[in-house]
């Protein structure tokens, strides 16, 4: 058997951004409550005081034995009660068709999630990460690249201009934490561990098992598990690991500069 | 001085590259999707000057219509940069800007056979030697119109050399042309870029030209808000740079992407060995057959 594509070596662990505000973008009901991210990371979060709404892109209908809608139905019911373990506020549904998203038009899907970014005006987006490897599934690869773009263009003001006419703002996204599937094939290459706290797991684990329609008979340790093993590799009891970007990364000069000629005030 | 800046590093290769000069030749065309993108940090300015001073000439290809940067509505935006694009080019040394207009940051559903075939008719009107562009093999590129533009030019190059492909051409008097050379760029800022196979040194000249290429778009860049934006994240820390002292936000602004860019092109010659450099992903005819090359070198003698 192949070995999963694991980090050679330890990553710098991260801290908590600072902010208010957390948006996670994904394409499934369940996509943010599994051993690939995020479900410890917004725990975390949302203990240390952050506000956060989960955008659920497609409408899971393929999900379920139980046939189209009413897999549609109850994967999002389960996404609702797997949140609240997370202590996210809000579930926000675009129903794109599960499975056959490669067909949708990037442009549409960018200007849904330009305008919740503007809305709700994050200072943390987590999703999954378009400079990671394919991704066999289509829905996690046009999200990842909508995402992508939505996280700096939410900040232009000559983007989606309607939008300010009806009262929001340009809002560019300061830290953005990507994530992806390495179960199947090459995954994506972290550069940041994020430790956890056993709280953070448990409630990760909660959030795991409320999707029973398509969780049911997962070992009731899933979550512990994974979250362990990628503690161990890097030095903490449980971790998760991110691509992430920040704003400085955006000028490379910028951030070895400012440490050669900044002083203190 | 440490700022408590969470600093990851870029995929920057720890190995030098491999030195690569450009070619003997007559004629380069760079494609790209935006005003300045022959202008960046990530390149390519300093290549561009280099070949013009080789006394190439050369044309910038703009696909979009650059409607999205700047602050004077979208039909100003365009005429603006584009002005400043035929500037920048100038500065230079390059004969002539041509202009798509397609769609700034709306490229994702542009046809890639029709930009295509716009690409493939200026190649075989132009029969390049060189052709300068974003990188295809490269990562996620976020911005829509750079994927795009990279895939579109990656098909055309080779693509023109084909008889079977856009005949109608020949009918204008136009011949096939398979472009011998390419140099290949991806911005890094983003998230991972592309991995280079070659580094191209510049001279002081070179960089000098690049820099003021740079600045002549002033629509965009030396924003003042930028520079409003970085002095209040220093502030918040309780930090400022010196330098900066006395100056307008304007000015500022202008100082800190000359700061960028200085020390990008620094830094890429530093890790390559000399003092400064760019990088690319280098491809040649050659390279189409792998064992080509070693077999010619080993093999052919003179005439």
């Amino acid at each position: 058997m192949a070995a999963a594509p694991l980090a050679a070596q330890k990553l710098p662990l991260g801290a908590n951004p600072e902010g208010k505000r957390l948006l996670i973008i994904q394409s499934h009901h369940d996509d943010h409550t599994w051993e690939f991210g995020f479900g410890g990371f917004i725990a975390r979060l949302t203990r240390s005081g952050y506000e956060a709404w989960y955008v659920r892109t497609t409408n899971d209908e393929k999900d379920s034995g139980i046939g189209w809608g009413r897999g549609d139905q109850i994967n999002h019911k389960e996404s609702v009660e797997a949140t609240r373990h997370l202590g996210i506020k809000e579930v926000i549904s675009l129903n794109w068709r599960n499975d056959h998203m490669d067909s949708v038009p990037m442009n549409e899907v960018r200007a849904h999630y330009i305008l919740l970014i503007r809305k709700l005006r994050p200072d943390v987006l987590m999703t999954w990460n378009p400079w990671g490897h394919y991704d066999r599934n289509p829905d996690h690869r046009k999200v990842a690249r909508a995402a992508g773009e939505a996280a700096w263009m939410a900040g232009l003001a000559n983007v989606h201009p309607e939008h300010l006419a009806a009262g929001l703002k340009p809002h560019r996204v300061p830290y953005v934490y990507y994530s992806q599937r390495s179960d199947y094939g090459r995954g994506q290459v972290p550069n940041i561990a994020i430790e956890l706290s056993a709280e953070d797991v448990r409630r990760k684990e909660a959030a795991f098992h409320a999707h029973q329609n398509v969780r049911r008979g997962s070992p009731k340790d899933a979550m512990d598990k994974a979250s362990r093993e990628t503690g161990e590799q890097h030095g903490v009891r449980y971790a998760e690991v991110f691509y992430f970007r920040d704003e400085w990364s955006h000028l490379p000069g910028l951030a070895p500069l400012l440490e050669e000629s900044v002083v203190k005030r | 001085m440490k700022l408590a800046l969470v600093w990851v590093p870029l995929s920057i290769l720890a190995a030098p590259l491999p030195k690569v000069d450009p070619p003997a030749g007559k004629r380069f065309l760079v494609i790209q999707p935006h005003h300045d993108d022959h202008t960046t940090d990530y390149g390519m300015g300093g290549l561009i000057a280099r070949l013009t001073r080789m006394g190439y000439e050369g044309w910038f290809i703009r696909a979009s219509n650059d409607e999205k940067d700047g602050a004077h509505g979208y039909p100003h935006n365009d005429m603006i940069n584009l002005r400043e694009s035929e500037a920048a080019s100038r500065i230079l040394g390059m004969k002539g800007v041509y202009s798509f207009n397609w769609r700034n940051d709306y490229m994702d559903p542009t046809p890639l056979l029709e930009l295509r075939a716009q690409v493939i008719l200026l190649i075989r009107k132009h029969r390049p030697d060189i052709v300068l562009g974003h990188d295809p093999w490269g990562h996620y590129d976020r911005n829509p119109d750079h994927r795009k533009v990279a895939r579109a030019c990656a098909d055309a190059v080779w693509m023109a050399g084909l008889r079977n492909v856009h005949p109608e051409h020949f009918e204008l008097g136009l011949e096939p042309w398979r472009v011998p050379h390419q140099f290949l760029k991806a911005r890094v800022d983003y998230g991972r870029g592309h991995e280079a196979n070659a580094a191209v040194e510049l001279s002081e000249a070179d960089v000098q030209r690049k820099m003021k290429a740079y600045s002549a778009h002033r629509n965009v860049y030396a924003s003042p808000a930028m520079a409003k934006s970085v002095r209040a994240q220093l502030a918040a820390k309780g930090l400022k740079a010196p330098e900066l002292d006395g100056m307008t936000d304007e000015q500022a602004a202008v100082r800190i992407e000359e700061w960028h860019m200085d020390w990008v092109s620094r830094q890429r010659g530093q890790e390559n060995g000399v003092r400064y450099a760019e990088i690319y992903w280098y491809i040649n005819e050659f390279a189409h057959l792998p064992g080509l090359e070693s077999y010619i070198q080993k093999n052919a003698v003179k005439r």
